[in-house]
């Protein structure tokens, strides 16, 4: 269930605030108080907050399937267990489109 | 590749999305009328003075008790609009930084009652004045500190006329940082000497006011960031307005850690006056610059004889702009406009700056780019021709031909006459445009 909690955490905690970051970086750039360089970090932050959230679903359907592996059969995921609520369809990045292998195919899928 | 302003269309509708609302909060009304700059109190009956006009502020009441002149003062926390857009959380007397200014006559009996309404002792010191060592304001040395809640009363008789300040000395770099000044203007006995159809009185300062931040940071020693003319910023401050031919004083004190070199558009001007006394008119260079040190007061006097919309502003560039990077990397020069489209795809918002130079920051904010919040554009003000491109120590005299006597009002902007406007060249001929119509500006 911690694979469950951390999904979670990237979900209702990680993701949104990195999105704030990002566009509070932002205006921090529109009103030249800081350089491109600190705003392109501030958005390989968010890149990598979105990978380890990535690999934080994985880590959970890995963990799902080999429960289940070892019950002998599928089970009903769990809904009641308070703050741990695993993903009920498979991961999609929540605000910017994250990407799953690397930074460059990011673009593409906007263009 | 997206123009600038479709990005910007992109960005707000992201920033709509996902952006932590904008904490700004706009001056109310108390707030409004304490940053404007109020009328002068005319001279009592039997004075024989120009009441002192204090810019984007006001002039001290007070009352005659047996012969002798009482003001109140009330050091407190204020909150002070530098220019619509951004309000500074500050510390002050009676509603204001910076405080009333006290107008008196040489030879007054004074008596300066001040109250404090602050979370921690203060004094007041009144710079420059004579008077005797127990009123001289300096806490533990002077006098015991006025606690939170308790008033003192300082009393003397001003025995010279000039220009002065008042200010705490008592956690005085801390209540300076925040905003803790006045001014107190001492006019001659003699009706005769030094008169002036307009005088004007205003306060240097700096302050460091994070961006997204509110309150100033009073540890800060070099790196300010908002520089003001009377605890405001261009385009907050009022114009200085005087009637073509007028003689016009302008008395300048400097509470900031940094000297400004304050210069004048259009006139040439002689420093008649400091903290210390009277300039002898053989020691009274003509000047258009003048450097204001640190603690220091200069006064101007010049004839207004020429009609126009002047600029006086601090010559160090930097302190004619609100907030700006000043560690931000150098771009100019630098091809980087090639690389939006590609970070675009990462920052839908993004926008290079910088490259041609940093006008291009005034389109952004014409567009209405966002900033953090409770902050202003690093340069901003729009004038007849377009964008000043302008903040911190910047303001206007305007001079006219038709004011009335006393009327300090922003006449609008100056209407060229034809023909005196400078031109763009076409076709190669240097002949001028129609003179009948011109560029003649608009009126606000």
């Amino acid at each position: 269930m911690a694979t469950a909690k951390a999904v979670k955490h990237y979900q209702t905690a990680l993701l949104p605030l990195q999105q704030t970051i990002v566009a509070e970086t932002l205006k921090f750039y529109n009103g030249m108080l800081i350089g491109v360089y600190d705003l392109l970090l501030a958005s390989q932050s968010q890149i990598q907050t979105g990978r380890q959230y990535i690999a934080a679903n994985r880590d959970f359907w890995l963990a799902w399937t080999e429960l289940e592996r070892v019950v002998g059969g599928r089970i009903s995921l769990p809904t009641t267990t308070g703050a741990a609520e695993p993903p009920s369809t498979p991961p999609t990045a929540t605000g910017a489109d994250i990407p799953a292998d690397n930074a460059h195919q990011h673009g593409d899928t906007q263009s | 590749m997206m123009t600038r302003r479709e990005i910007l269309k992109g960005s707000a509708a992201l920033l709509a999305g996902g952006a932590v609302s904008a904490t700004f909060r706009t001056a109310d009304a108390a707030e409004k009328a304490a940053a404007s700059t109020k009328p002068p109190i005319p001279a009592p009956p039997g004075g024989h003075y120009t009441p002192v006009v204090t810019l984007n502020g006001g002039t001290l009441p007070w009352k005659m008790e047996d012969g002798v002149k009482v003001f109140h003062l009330i050091a407190e926390p204020v909150k002070r609009e530098f220019a619509p857009g951004m309000m500074v959380n500050c510390w002050g007397y009676n509603g204001s930084t910076p405080g009333p200014t006290i107008e008196a006559v040489e030879g007054d009996r004074v008596r300066l009652m001040v109250t404090n309404r602050l979370p921690e002792h203060t004094t007041i010191h009144w710079h420059g004045i004579f008077l005797p060592s127990g009123m001289d304001g300096v806490g533990g040395l002077s006098q015991p500190h006025i606690k939170p809640g308790e008033t003192y009363v300082y009393e003397f008789t001003l025995r010279q006329h000039g220009t002065f300040m008042y200010h705490p000395h008592a956690d005085e770099m801390l209540q300076v940082a925040v905003g803790m000044m006045g001014m107190f203007i001492v006019h001659p006995k003699n009706p005769q000497s030094r008169g002036v159809d307009r005088d004007y009185c205003f306060m240097l300062h700096a302050w460091d006011v994070d961006p997204g931040t509110f309150t100033p940071r009073p540890a800060t020693m070099t790196e300010f960031n908002m520089w003001t003319f009377n605890s405001r910023v261009f385009p907050g401050n009022d114009p200085m307005v005087a009637r073509t031919g007028e003689r016009v004083r302008i008395r300048i004190a400097n509470m900031s850690m940094h000297d400004h070199p304050i210069h004048l558009h259009g006139f040439n001007f002689r420093v008649t006056e400091t903290d210390g006394g009277q300039v002898p008119e053989t020691a009274q260079l003509p000047e258009v610059t003048v450097n204001i040190p640190v603690g220091a007061i200069r006064v101007l006097e010049f004839i207004a004889n020429e009609p126009g919309d002047w600029s006086i502003h601090c010559h160090k560039s930097h302190h004619t702009m609100n907030a700006m990077g000043h560690t931000v990397p150098n771009m100019l020069g630098v091809r980087h406009s090639d690389l939006d489209e590609k970070i675009q795809r990462l920052l839908p918002g993004y926008m290079s700056m910088g490259e041609a130079g940093m006008a291009d920051m005034t389109d952004m904010v014409a567009m209405g780019m966002s900033l953090p919040a409770n902050t202003l554009p690093m340069m901003m003000g729009e004038g007849p021709f377009g964008p000043l491109e302008m903040g911190g120590m910047f303001t206007l005299v305007k001079v006219r031909d038709d004011l009335a006597r006393g009327d300090h009002r922003d006449p609008g902007w100056y209407q060229n006459p034809p023909g005196t406007v400078a031109w763009k060249l076409e076709d190669g001929s240097p002949a001028k445009p129609d003179e009948s119509g011109g560029h003649e500006g608009h009126s606000r």
